[in-house]
């Protein structure tokens, strides 16, 4: 560099200049793309999408570490005064009109860990007001954790011989493009047996996992994931998979999504962090989670609450009966289960009255895939 | 030296930085894992050198008011 240059601008001044200009030439390109997801319909707010946008575009590790920084920070203290009731769910207790039928299967309470129990702790209610004695859906809540008297766990159980389970694609997940895609939202043709819907599992840029769709495989499926599998006779499970990258011609639609957290009524051992979580919130982080589990008789069990590790969201399914259990979205964005308190989806009720989205949540477009469950057909809402 | 040789020089510094700023950019949008990670460290070097140009312009100027007052 001549003496000229540098008496025109010191070589540190030319260095700034260099990195605001090859900032700005990287941010044009990111704010082209950033405006063009922004733009796109959505139903979340800004913030997060925003944060949707960095993980879909290679900052998925960044912002679970910012993440993991921020619920460390904001992690709940234990003990505090001992609540004096839970929040009211579902609409009446299972077993008010137990003596009107034959005594159809109804799963035990579940026991209470914190004594005194409080009114209805581990009670099953009935999520619908016309249900009658054979509820297809039914919820609970209890106090899940005795060093954290405050936290509540939120469990609904959903009886396989009343219901049938649709995989519902979103409208950003899965990402890939999709020949029945659908609205991203329940149908309004299929709402007349609606009776629950709930959030899918991680999107796949970040479970790594696979999925198969009205019998196609979206993304290779993997083995040793829990897999939440639907069969083409309707039958549904939890699974570990071990079939392969393909779609078994049983099969009409799987969902992947981490490691199994309950396999034949155990914790898996290894609940502690590890590679095989993938790129996410550490597993001992707390933060609202979800889980899926099926009992020994087969039956869906649907688990979430805040301020969870994911070994305590597995002992809760596990204290609700779950054999086989999946952990299912985290974070408070999109950790939704709504029951429908009559056909047509009346009355949408979140699970937990904490839960932050909305309960027409899927009744509206949703960003991201998520589980129906409707009646059979013949079967009494 | 004459005003016109001294633009020619700066137009020719300004020429060289933006060549190496665009060489920087393209490097990092090519190594970095997504567009979203390239907006994240473009707006922190950014930030960067704003708190860094504010710093030594208040260094400056403490420095010429201790002067003054000498």
């Amino acid at each position: 560099m001549s003496a000229v240059e540098d008496r025109a601008m010191p070589l540190r001044r030319r260095a700034r200049r260099i990195v605001v200009f090859a900032a700005s030439i990287c941010l044009v390109p990111a704010a082209v793309s950033y405006v063009a997801a922004m733009g796109e319909k959505h139903n979340v707010g800004l913030g997060v999408s925003s944060v949707e946008w960095l993980r879909r575009n290679g900052g998925n590790s960044l912002v679970s570490e910012v993440e993991n920084a921020y619920y460390t920070l904001n992690a709940p203290a234990k003990g505090g005064p001992p609540l004096k009731a839970l929040p009211n769910v579902g609409v009446a207790n299972a077993d008010a009109e137990a003596g009107s039928a034959a005594a159809p299967y109804r799963p035990p309470n579940v026991k209470p860990l914190i004594h005194p129990a409080l009114p209805g702790e581990g009670v099953w209610k009935k999520a619908g007001a016309g249900a009658g004695a054979r509820p297809p859906v039914l919820l609970t809540t209890f106090r899940s954790d005795p060093e954290y008297p405050q936290l509540i766990a939120g469990v609904a159980w959903l009886d396989s011989a009343q219901t049938k389970l649709a995989y519902v694609p979103g409208l950003d997940e899965p990402p890939e493009p999709l020949p029945h895609r659908g609205p991203g939202e329940v149908p309004p043709g299929s709402r007349p047996r609606l009776v629950a819907t709930f959030n899918g599992g991680f999107p796949l840029e970040t479970s790594n996992a696979g999925l198969v769709y009205r019998g196609k495989v979206v993304e290779a499926m993997v083995n040793g994931i829990a897999t939440v599998v639907e069969y083409r006779d309707g039958r549904v499970d939890v699974v570990r998979w071990h079939q392969g990258p393909g779609a078994p011609a049983d099969v009409w639609f799987a969902k992947q999504n981490l490691p199994p957290i309950i396999y034949e009524g155990k914790l898996n051992p290894n609940l502690s962090d590890g590679p095989e979580w993938g790129e996410t919130v550490n597993n001992a982080t707390r933060v609202w989670r979800s889980g899926l589990g099926v009992d020994a008789r087969g039956n869906l069990l649907y688990a979430a609450a805040n301020d969870q590790t994911v070994e305590s969201l597995a002992q809760i399914l596990r204290r609700a009966g779950a054999v086989r259990a999946l952990e299912l979205d985290i974070n408070e964005d999109w950790t939704s289960f709504i029951s429908y308190r009559g056909p047509g989806a009346a009355s949408p009720s979140n699970l937990l009255p904490e839960m932050f989205r909305p309960a027409e949540r899927y009744l509206t477009p949703d960003e991201r895939d998520f589980f129906a469950v409707y009646v059979r057909e013949g079967q009494r809402w | 030296m004459s005003s016109r040789r001294r633009d020619i020089a700066r137009r020719r510094a300004l020429l060289a930085d933006l060549a190496l700023a665009a060489l920087i950019a393209i490097a990092a949008i090519t190594l970095a894992a997504g567009i979203g990670v390239v907006a994240v460290g473009a707006l922190v070097a950014l930030l960067a050198v704003i708190a860094w140009a504010g710093l030594e312009s208040a260094l400056a100027r403490l420095r010429r008011r201790s002067a003054i007052r000498r």
